[in-house]
């Protein structure tokens, strides 16, 4: 399979919790969201610098919807009981193997609420049911042991550490813990 | 990166595209069982004229995405390829890929070709660190990093394919400028 299917525009996670393009969240919402989380997102993501504003938000949307289902490439916004609370996204990795990486972040208010664990299960599901993937990768900073352990939980793999690979909002150079799940694993699980 | 890089009185490395394409087809075809274990590219039906989309594809790399492919020649004799990209990499990570003709193999010319590569990225392109995958059963080809002083960090899984179109996984090195012996 060389075409990548049109990705699904909703995605029903739960019964409060649903994935929509991020384009179709408005952006001043989703940047007020992003404000209120600026400082725990920058110690592990690179986007949320202290400089981040409003039309940063609108160019991310923007773009999301130019490349929207472009070769895997798809932005979601989680919405929990109607409200934008964060961000699953999937893109390419690497360039052949049809291989792709999910990334996420969730309102620090939200979390330990198992809304992130269910996401992530289920876009994963969407990648290799829908879209024909042969694995889904996932990276988190090392120290971030929430993100990790949402990988560890959906049954992701550990395969080691790229070193020094993120320069996240706090200028630090951050190593990244690698996951992956592939898709006979994942056939595994399911029977 | 320089058209042409003396690594020392016996190796020279030139950029890919200036090699005639006979001449790569010829090497690659007495090295198909030995190269098809662990590229995907390395095929029978691999011909001059795919040589020369391979050579022109490098060419437009060169000048667009900073992937330099160099041809490697031990004492004149046209000895394999070694390739450097990720210069645009935001974090200053460039990973590096070669190949060498089983025939030559044993004279350490890829140990210092790989060498060579690594002083100029740290010294003159201002590097972090230097990739280096490896099939785990490709055991020659691992040895290079962990002769330079790589560390493994660990794998990527069916991130390549060989030449039956069987999954191999990569394992992963890398080396930080700050870990670089000189």
């Amino acid at each position: 399979m060389t075409e990548w299917p049109d990705p699904p525009r909703l995605v029903v996670v739960d019964d409060d919790t649903e994935l929509r393009p991020v384009f179709e969240v408005p952006s001043e919402t989703l940047y007020a969201l992003i404000d209120r989380n600026r400082d725990y997102l920058g110690e592990f993501l690179d986007f949320a610098t202290p400089e981040y504003a409003l039309e940063h938000a609108v160019r991310y949307a923007d773009q999301s919807r130019e490349n929207w289902g472009r070769k895997g490439e798809q932005a979601y916004a989680i919405v929990h009981r109607r409200r934008p609370a964060g961000t699953i996204g999937m893109h390419r990795y690497g360039s052949r193997n049809r291989a792709v990486e999910i990334g996420y972040w969730l309102d620090a208010g939200l979390q330990g609420s198992g809304i992130m664990t269910r996401s992530v299960a289920k876009l994963t599901e969407v990648a290799f049911e829908q879209l024909g993937v042969n694995q889904v990768n996932i990276s988190a900073d090392v120290a971030n042991g929430r993100s990790r352990a949402v990988a560890e939980r959906v049954g992701f793999r550990f395969d080691g550490v790229t070193r020094q690979w993120l320069l996240n909002a706090k200028g630090k150079l951050a190593d990244m813990a690698r996951y992956s799940l592939l898709r006979t694993e994942w056939e595994e699980n399911r029977t | 990166m320089p058209e042409q890089i003396r690594v020392d009185d016996e190796i020279l490395l030139q950029r890919s595209f200036d090699t005639p394409a006979e001449v790569v087809h010829e090497l690659v075809h007495q090295n198909l069982e030995h190269l098809g274990r662990f590229l995907a590219w390395a095929r029978p039906d691999y011909d001059v004229e795919g040589v020369r989309a391979f050579q022109q594809a490098g060419r437009e790399r060169w000048n667009e995405s900073g992937e330099h492919g160099y041809s490697i020649f031990y004492r004149d004799e046209y000895a394999g390829a070694i390739g450097m990209r990720g210069f645009d990499s935001p974090v200053g990570a460039a990973s590096i890929g070669y190949w060498l003709s089983a025939h030559l193999q044993g004279n350490g010319i890829m140990t210092r070709s790989v060498s060579a590569l690594i002083r100029l990225g740290f010294e003159t392109y201002d590097l972090n660190q230097v990739i280096i995958r490896a099939a785990p059963a490709n055991g020659r080809s691992r040895a290079i990093p962990e002769r330079l002083g790589f560390v493994e960090t660990g794998i990527e899984r069916q991130m390549a394919k060989n030449v039956k179109g069987e999954f191999l996984d990569l394992v992963i090195y890398s080396l930080l400028r700050s870990e670089w012996q000189g």
